[in-house]
């Protein structure tokens, strides 16, 4: 198994007619995906390259009544990103997957409004990012941009807040003989639809999960989050990294992931708060590849 | 964009003058505040919120981003905030007047000192960091943020931050530089600042960030560890190359690292113009080890 993606996934593409949007879709299909429909506002009907028996809509809920996708990736613009992910959450899509990068934050503010009222409403899907890779579930599925050929299938799920971060750990793992059950890249943005405690009952209740890594950094509070969640529910082993060990307290405003609050955020906070919950630390990947390896000999 | 100083009040004065018609009251210098007020954004809510601080006591709560706090909030967090009942009214404007300045201005943060002049509420010293990324539409309050080197790199999509070290460090993506940071930091190296080039590797863009690096720093030895998804590798490689042939070469130590999508491509291109590249970040880390001179590990 996996999460939220695998077979069962009917993929859409909001901006499909970009370049980007057109060479990351043909990637996708390339790594199994299931790509039914194209949307690019103004222009339903549009054929593109490489894709022409992908149909393009108008909109979001007329690609998905027509062809019965249940998961959107958006390569939008950031001026104009907010509309689209709001879009594809109102027509009920179970997976949203933002890869813009750049979005203003207060766009994401009303964003995830939106996205908490249609929660509060009975709406069931999740927004993963934006200013991420997507998700991986490798061998099956791949709603995201992760470069091909560093991930393979195994028992490790990967959640990341960085998406170098998550190519350099998968590919480090695969280097190693340890495959991964799904890899998901949340996003580097401050304010997104998925953190890190959203992923782990999801992984939890995976069986191919055996081990869970978390890939964080400073600023916001997710991996103080993510603790609380595994010091109360947590059975399965999870190994974390924090980077921005040696960043100067200048960094979290100058970046965008990080909103450091009266000291709230800082890496060495985190990796203690982490510890206390029995994860498992690593100064980098290559060390905390090691520990992995570890953990599921054990 | 980070902006104290009178650049702040400047900041503030314009975009209350735009929303509310007339610029806010900012109180003589040396008048002593009553209280710090500043508005965010909340790490667990996800939301806007504000906090008001005046000594040990703290009050504050999340709020609506367009509507903002109600004025029986406002007023409740001021009072348990220590403020003088019959200045409520007053402060309570000055705060609303913060909120709506927060909004308009897309800010990621705002932090502002409250005080009292004449009896009326006004802002003392106050600080703003405003969204790279909303700037777009805020070109009147860009402006305010100078010509300096941060400002031009961060119009060519570049977030930068300077630091004190001797290796330029070139990356993709925030959590991938602040981890080669960690990794050179613990191998005692110092990297010259944090400086990422995801959103723009172009020519232009990776040629500024070279003039940054190489010409403001003065770095001995240039490490450049990139692993793209979306940013196309090759295009990257070409970019490097074209900024480095307006300069006439590096003419300090480069190695470069690239993976990723287009990374074959990009590999083959930098091999051919003789770059040393590196297979893993390892080999990056042990090149700025022997090139470094400023370590203290």
């Amino acid at each position: 198994m996996s999460i939220l993606v695998g077979p069962e996934t009917r993929l859409l593409v909001q901006g499909i007619t970009g370049r980007q949007a057109g060479l990351h879709a043909r990637l996708m299909r390339g790594a199994g995906t299931d790509i039914v429909a194209g949307v690019a506002p103004g222009r339903a009907g549009a054929r593109v390259e490489g894709l022409e028996n992908v149909p393009v809509f108008g909109s979001v809920a007329q690609a998905r009544a027509a062809t019965g996708a249940n998961a959107s990736i958006a390569f939008v613009p950031p001026a104009g990103a907010a509309g689209s992910l709001i879009e594809a959450m109102e027509a009920g899509l179970d997976l949203v997957v933002a890869i813009t990068d750049g979005i203003p934050v207060h766009d994401m503010l009303r964003v995830r409004r939106r996205l908490e009222a249609l929660r509060a409403g009975g709406f069931r899907g999740r927004l993963v990012g934006p200013n991420g890779p997507g998700v991986i579930a490798p061998g099956k599925a791949k709603v995201g941009i992760m470069p091909d050929g560093i991930c393979r299938p195994g028992p490790v799920g990967i959640a990341s807040r960085s998406g170098s971060l998550s190519y350099e750990m998968a590919r480090g793992l695969s280097a190693i003989g340890i495959g991964q059950s799904t890899v998901v890249g949340v996003g580097g943005d401050p304010v997104k639809g998925t953190r890190f405690e959203d992923l782990l009952p999801l992984f939890e209740a995976d069986p191919e999960t055996k081990v869970i890594v978390l890939l964080g950094e400073v600023g916001g509070t997710d991996e103080e989050r993510a603790a609380a969640w595994i010091a109360r529910h947590g059975t399965k082993p999870v190994a974390a990294l924090v980077a921005g060990r040696w960043a100067p307290e200048e960094i979290p405003l100058g970046h965008p992931g990080a909103l450091v609050l009266d000291g709230k955020g800082n890496a060495a906070e985190k990796i203690e708060t982490l510890r206390r919950a029995g994860v498992h630390l690593a100064p980098d990947t290559d060390a905390l590849a090691a520990i992995v390896k570890g953990l599921l000999s054990r | 964009m980070r902006l104290t100083g009178e650049g702040a009040q400047a900041c503030l004065s314009r975009v209350l003058s735009r929303v509310e018609g007339a610029a806010p009251r900012f109180a003589p210098p040396g008048t002593p505040p009553v209280l710090t007020m500043a508005v965010g954004i909340d790490p667990d809510a996800l939301a806007p919120r504000f906090d008001l601080r005046a000594g040990t006591r703290h009050a504050g709560a999340i709020a609506d981003l367009e509507a903002g706090p109600s004025d029986r909030i406002l007023r409740e967090s001021l009072s348990r905030a220590g403020a003088p009942p019959a200045d409520l009214p007053t402060l309570g404007r000055l705060l609303r007047q913060a909120w709506r300045a927060f909004a308009a201005m897309e800010a990621l943060a705002l932090r502002a000192e409250a005080a009292l002049s004449e009896g009326e509420a006004a802002f003392g010293a106050c600080a703003l960091w405003l969204d790279e990324r909303a700037l777009f539409r805020h070109a009147d309050l860009e402006s305010l943020g100078g010509d300096g080197l941060d400002r031009r790199l961060a119009r060519a999509g570049i977030d930068y931050v300077g630091l004190d070290g001797d290796v330029g460090l070139l990356c993709i993506g925030a959590g991938m530089t602040l981890a080669m940071i960690d990794r050179l930091r613990d191998a005692g190296v110092r990297p010259a600042a944090f400086l990422d080039v995801s959103r723009n590797p172009s020519p232009d863009a990776i040629a500024l960030a070279l003039e940054a690096l190489l010409d403001h720093h003065r770095a001995r030895a240039m490490a450049v560890n990139v692993f793209g998804g979306i940013t196309p590798m090759d295009r990257l490689a070409q970019g490097l190359l074209e900024a480095l042939a307006r300069r006439g070469g590096a003419r300090v130590p480069l190695i470069v690292r690239l993976e990723g999508t287009g990374g074959e491509v990009g590999r083959a291109a930098l091999a051919a113009a003789g770059i040393a590249l590196a297979a893993s970040t390892a080999e990056v880390v042990a090149f700025a080890v022997r090139h470094a001179c400023g370590g203290d590990a």
